[in-house]
């Protein structure tokens, strides 16, 4: 029967058929396709990443502000008071090479003293080769190698 | 593929094992419906591809989930529905079109489109259709060419049985309008 009889369109008339095609043998892969998409979607175990240590934008924000002022306060601090840079070392130096020039030591004065620390009474002396003599004759070592020892 | 009832197969998804054996043996019961029902609404073969997947994707998702308050293939349908139209909107927003524009964009492919093979007057039925209502041309399809209930139709698309009847008179009238008017 002709649908489109006398311009009066009856939808029933027309024979019911799907216009539409897909692609020779779609059916058969489409199954798996699905299960590729799904497989590559699944969440994957979570392996620890320095990566994944990422701030929060409010922090990271907060971090880099707090950076930036530093930064501003030292190297104004800096520029406006370049006196405030100091060497220890150098003022140390300083401060012995002035106070050498300033005080008159007596050379004489300073032999003597050097002397008295590095010396010891007799009775010491003594009685540390005492003990060497008793080690060497102990351990059985020949006569002239104490007499060169002493 | 396989005797399996929908209910058997839900509870087979349940057990951890042969979780993949019933997922499997779900599409391949409704693939082909649902991308005939979703070639309907979108037109293109390619962008039917990607829906249908999206659809089983979801299904996948969802599945652990489905309380068996409908049917099975119900359920299948009502995501399939969501997910064409939610690409229809997308395109539309894509390329700002207002909405008569993009059906009728549609239309125009369709004479073009290497897998449709219809003769005229198939051609004026799919141009009708598309200058449906998006919700009304889901009624459409669904009565008309896969002749569903309308209970069915009514879980489908939560709507009552009355305006479904309802929707689908106004639609086959305004379809013949347009074939007698074009």
């Amino acid at each position: 029967m002709d649908p489109l009889k006398n311009n009066k369109f009856n939808l029933d008339d027309l024979k019911k058929q799907n216009p539409f095609q897909v692609p020779e043998h779609y059916f058969d892969s489409l199954g798996t396709r699905i299960s590729d998409r799904i497989e590559a979607t699944a969440p994957k175990a979570k392996v620890f990443s320095f990566a994944h240590l990422k701030l929060k934008p409010i922090f990271a924000y907060s971090g880099g502000f707090v950076g930036l002022a530093l930064v501003i306060y030292f190297g104004f601090s800096i520029f406006s008071n370049p006196d405030s840079i100091k060497n220890p070392r150098n003022e140390e130096f300083a401060g012995l090479t002035e106070y050498a020039l300033v005080s008159e030591i007596d050379e004489a004065v300073l032999i003597e003293e050097f002397s008295n620390t590095n010396t010891q009474p007799d009775s010491i002396k003594s009685e540390n080769n005492d003990h060497i003599i008793d080690y060497l004759v102990k351990e059985d070592i020949e006569i002239s190698t104490i007499i060169e020892e002493l | 593929m396989t005797d399996y009832t929908d209910k058997e197969l839900l509870a087979i998804f349940r057990t951890e094992d042969r979780k993949h054996y019933a997922f499997n043996c779900i599409v391949s019961r409704y693939q082909e419906r649902i991308y005939w029902h979703i070639r309907k609404l979108v037109i293109s073969h390619q962008d039917t591809d990607d829906v249908v997947q999206n659809t089983f994707i979801k299904v996948w998702n969802n599945l652990a989930d489905f309380r068996e308050a409908s049917q099975l293939y119900t359920w299948i349908y009502r995501i399939a529905t969501n997910e064409a139209l939610t690409f229809l909107n997308q395109k539309k927003r894509k390329y700002f079109l207002p909405i008569v524009d993009y059906e009728r964009e549609l239309a125009s492919t369709l004479e073009a489109d290497e897998f449709f093979s219809g003769n005229e007057l198939q051609l004026k039925l799919q141009k009708a259709i598309l200058s449906l209502p998006e919700k009304q041309r889901v009624v459409f399809n669904l009565k008309y060419f896969e002749e569903m209930k309308y209970e069915d139709m009514a879980e489908i698309l939560d709507t009552s049985v009355g305006a479904l009847k309802a929707s689908y008179h106004h639609a086959v009238k305004k379809i013949e309008k347009f074939i007698e008017d074009n």
